[in-house]
């Protein structure tokens, strides 16, 4: 094993490596392609939780001005319908929690609902999400996460780095010279040049795709990072290493490297893709549209129905039947949502499934598996996402029971009852925790 | 002489392995991503057309109900796709599938694709443009990498400059041998793709014509991004000591050119041209429609000078006692402006959006991929103009809709009616005309794809004037 490690092997290597100017131009386009995602990684992320800060205060002012707006009327109708209104209101607003590694997800936020609304309607088929607005052609078209950027450009450099080799030394007819030179046969002498390869990509990784995290204040999950990045390294170099030992001429394993490269970080992601929708076919949302409508309408038609059934399961609320605007309105939301949340689970449960198809096989291409342990740092990857879909859920539970009952009394909330409404519960990094508040 | 040149360089283009073998299997992937977009394809427009006539159903049998109760309950409208949609699908996995028509507001289509997607890499869906546009050039790159650096290195490339060929006729052969030789091989992928096309039997193109003009303006958008990549090709051969060098540069320039470019050029406009939030739009909305636009006054106001106008008109001092549907006239009046104020900000929204998509154009120019998208987009009809000609046409619906129920009410009913009587029935629902939606035409794709044709004309001469340039410096 030692002579693996030869000080004298690894200096050789070291200075050859040093000395070719195009390892130094492919090490700084690599630098500079990460760098850019890695900053602009980490601004959206820094923004994401300077948002998340200003929650906090928004939310308070919003609840001052209910406050204020409920003292000036007495309890009946009118208080009532601004019961209604506050609880359709963004007083209910909600934002996913995300992880300490932020900045190597953050590009799943401008696809995921990440700032749902807990709601006296159904925001199931709210058709005016509170969240960014973003123009279609930029979301399909932005900047990709920072693991999908070393995924996409690391590769290259590293089969670029490690193209012919011994193939190089064969075809100038230095190959047999080293071979009598190296005082242990050309394994060290390989071995080395693959170190020192291996050691120059993983710090420039590193280098670049740190201010993803330190840009963000909250930034954190560095050494899962760094280790995993290690990892994606080596197997790139050893695969460049590989390649560059069989039997074929320079250019041909430049091309092969490029075919290996091409196939690993496209096609075999896109046949997953491919295979997680067989494996677990998604329901279909326009289908679901037919079940949506089909639940408002059984509603409506029961409306009078729900709404006696209501005052039966409640008898502390004094039953104002027939129910009128808005007590009339709401029974009829919690039908629907009986209806709706099933199906809309079934959305989450098939994305659930497919993710763990993904995570399965991910290990057949390397730049799947660091995108996928990317989002899971940044907490935005799929099963923390439906866990947020699931705790506004109860959270749109408990939001429910308190501002139901004074809509359907007709007398509206209290102010000491608005001031200690429900809040979405998270600590100061964004993450949910029980019983620390907003 | 020139023939002379082209046909040695596609005879020896057609006898290189690589071209076969990776030509091959480039058609073979475009083949089978092809067939499976376009089986996806018709699946979903199959499912589309169910699923609105299933929803129509549901508003033809509502039953007895309030009428306006009854437009609540809305209607959807689902934008339709052609073939082509199926070679690039554009902004439609992004955007949403369905739109929400209902009385007093304009929503945001539902459902996009994208947010129900299982993980992927997130470097873009492997689409047939994609494979066209971006791996082609990547063949191209492959094949004419070594067009001069390979004369060069068997020393060929001094015995031809001592017979007295010119690098210049020399280069330009070599680039027209190399475009006809990837043209040879990807002919069969265009025909199938205007195969698709024209199989599509109807609504084909963007605009609900056969989709001829659309297939050939983008075939030979294809033919001429190809014809682009070659001459840089050629060009960085001429101007590289090695194979290897040229080989490892134009790698770099097809990355930054199909990769780099157009994201950091989205992250930029992004940053450079943000659009308001969700929860800032709807709230301007609101205060709009609320306070009114300058000059016209609060809700209130508006609604207080619509009654005395009203009451005036008919003579009678009460609500009650007018000859006509008064909560009706009063939506009908309070419906027109909410969609006022709707138009000016979805305008402005979409205008916003517009400056996006030229910021982004500008940004990326330097990428002849990116034209090759926007083309293929607009001409597809999955482009933002489409998306907005889809969303205005059914804003349109959900103004005659809405309106022509608020009119029946106002001319069936007198005074004030309760929301809770139930006076409209199946045959008021029925009598609204079904949702149908005429894509804009081919002018119109082709005037949206015009901008980009014209940038990929421009890089089509400045790929040739390249060419002249690395003539005068190829040496032996």
């Amino acid at each position: 094993m030692r002579r693996y490690f030869d000080s004298g092997t690894w200096r050789a290597e070291g200075l050859r490596l040093r000395r070719q100017p195009f390892a130094w131009i492919a090490l700084a386009a690599l630098l500079l392609g990460l760098l850019a995602a890695a900053v602009s990684a980490g601004m959206e992320a820094r923004d994401w939780r300077r948002a998340t800060a200003a929650d906090a205060s928004r939310r308070a002012a919003q609840l001052d001005a209910a406050i204020a707006q409920l003292r000036g009327l007495a309890p009946g109708p009118a208080a009532a319908q601004a019961t209604y209104q506050l609880g359709r209101g963004e007083l209910g607003a909600t934002r996913l929690a995300v992880g300490d590694g932020l900045g190597l997800g953050v590009d799943r936020l401008r696809v995921l609902p990440a700032q749902l609304k807990a709601t006296l309607d159904s925001r199931h088929v709210d058709a005016r999400p509170p969240g960014p607005l973003r123009n279609p052609l930029l979301a399909d078209g932005g900047l990709p996460g920072v693991p999908a950027m070393v995924a996409l450009l690391l590769p290259l450099v590293a089969l670029a780095l490690c193209a012919g080799l011994p193939q190089e030394e064969r075809e100038q007819g230095r190959l047999g010279l080293l071979r009598l030179q190296a005082r242990h046969g050309l394994g060290p002498v390989f071995i080395a040049a693959l170190g020192w390869r291996w050691l120059a990509l993983w710090l420039v990784a590193t280098l670049a795709t740190l201010p993803a995290l330190l840009i963000d204040p909250g930034g954190g999950g560095l050494w899962s990072w760094i280790l995993a990045l290690a990892a994606f390294c080596g197997v790139w170099v050893a695969l460049g290493g590989l390649l560059s030992l069989l039997p074929m001429s320079g250019p041909a394993a430049m091309l092969s490297a490029l075919g290996l490269w091409l196939l690993m970080t496209f096609v075999v992601p896109a046949g997953l893709l491919w295979g997680a929708q067989r494996e677990v076919p998604m329901p279909s949302r326009l289908a679901a549209i037919v079940q949506i409508r089909a639940a408002q309408q059984d509603s409506e038609v029961k409306e009078d129905a729900l709404a006696r059934d209501w005052y039966a399961r409640h008898p502390a609320v004094p039953a104002q039947l027939p129910a009128v605007w808005p007590a009339s309105f709401v029974p009829r939301v919690l039908a629907q949502d009986q209806v709706l949340r099933p199906l809309m689970r079934e959305f989450d449960e098939a994305r659930l499934r497919q993710a763990a198809f993904m995570e399965r096989w991910s290990w057949l291409s390397p730049g799947l598996a660091l995108t996928l342990t990317g989002q899971r740092l940044a907490g935005t990857d799929v099963a923390s996402h439906v866990r947020y879909l699931r705790e506004v859920d109860a959270f749109e539970d408990r939001w429910r029971e308190a501002l139901v009952p004074p809509v359907m009394d007709r007398r509206g909330i209290n102010t000491e009852a608005l001031a200690s409404l429900p809040r979405f519960m998270r600590d100061a990094t964004g993450k949910t925790r029980p019983g620390s508040p907003l | 002489m020139m023939a002379a040149l082209v046909m040695k360089e596609l005879r020896a283009q057609l006898r290189d392995g690589r071209l076969w073998v990776l030509g091959a299997a480039l058609v073979l992937l475009f083949a089978a991503m092809l067939a499976l977009a376009e089986q996806r394809r018709q699946a979903a427009e199959q499912e589309r057309r169910d699923v609105e006539t299933a929803s129509r159903a549901q508003w033809d049998h509502q039953g007895a109900k309030h009428p306006h109760r009854g437009a609540h309950f809305g209607l959807y409208a689902f934008k339709p796709s052609g073939p082509l949609a199926a070679f690039e699908p554009g902004v439609d996995a992004q955007a949403g599938q369905a739109l929400w028509l209902e009385p007093h507001k304009r929503n945001m289509a539902m459902f996009a694709p994208a947010a129900d997607a299982a993980p992927s890499i997130g470097l873009g869906a492997l689409t047939p443009a994609f494979v066209l546009g971006a791996l082609v050039p990547l063949l191209v790159v492959v094949l004419g990498h070594g067009a001069v650096t390979r004369e060069r290195e068997s020393g060929t490339l001094r015995m031809l400059q001592a017979c007295g060929l010119n690098a210049g006729p020399m280069l330009f052969g070599k680039w027209l041998g190399l475009c006809v030789a990837v043209s040879l091989v990807l002919l069969p992928a265009l025909l199938m793709g205007a195969g698709l096309a024209f199989d599509g039997g109807g609504a084909s193109g963007a605009g609900g014509d056969d989709g001829t003009i659309e297939v050939i303006v983008l075939g030979a958008a294809l033919l001429v991004a190809g014809s682009v990549w070659a001459a840089v090709a050629v060009s960085v051969s001429a101007l590289c000591r090695s194979s290897r060098a040229a080989l490892l540069t134009l790698t770099g320039v097809w990355v930054v050119a199909v990769f780099l470019v157009p994201r950091l050029g989205a992250t930029a406009v992004e940053r450079l041209a943000p659009l308001p939030t969700g929860q800032a739009f709807w709230s301007d909305v609101g205060r709009d429609i609320e306070h009114g636009l300058p000059g016209d006054g609060d809700a209130k106001q508006r609604q207080q000078a619509f009654e005395a106008r009203l009451l005036a008109e008919h003579g009678v001092s009460r609500l009650d006692d007018l000859p006509l549907g008064a909560n009706a006239a009063r939506r009908l009046f309070r419906d027109a402006y909410a969609a006022r104020v709707h138009a000016l900000h979805f305008d402005a929204l979409w205008a916003a959006q517009s400056r996006q998509q030229s910021l982004l154009r500008g940004l990326t120019a330097i990428s002849p991929y990116a034209s090759v998208r926007a083309i293929g987009g607009a001409l597809a009809g999955t482009d933002l103009a489409h998306r907005r000609h889809f969303e205005d046409a059914a804003e349109r619906y959900r103004q005659t809709f809405t309106t022509r129920m608020d009119e029946w009410d106002r001319d069936a009913t007198r005074g004030l009616t309760s929301f809770e009587s139930r006076y409209a029935g199946d045959a008021q629902w029925r009598a609204i005309p079904p949702w149908t939606y005429e894509p804009p035409g081919w002018r119109f794709a082709l005037g949206a794809a015009m901008p980009d044709l014209a940038l990929l004309a421009a890089w089509s001469g400045i790929s040739i004037a390249a060419l002249a340039f690395a003539a005068r410096r190829v040496q032996p």
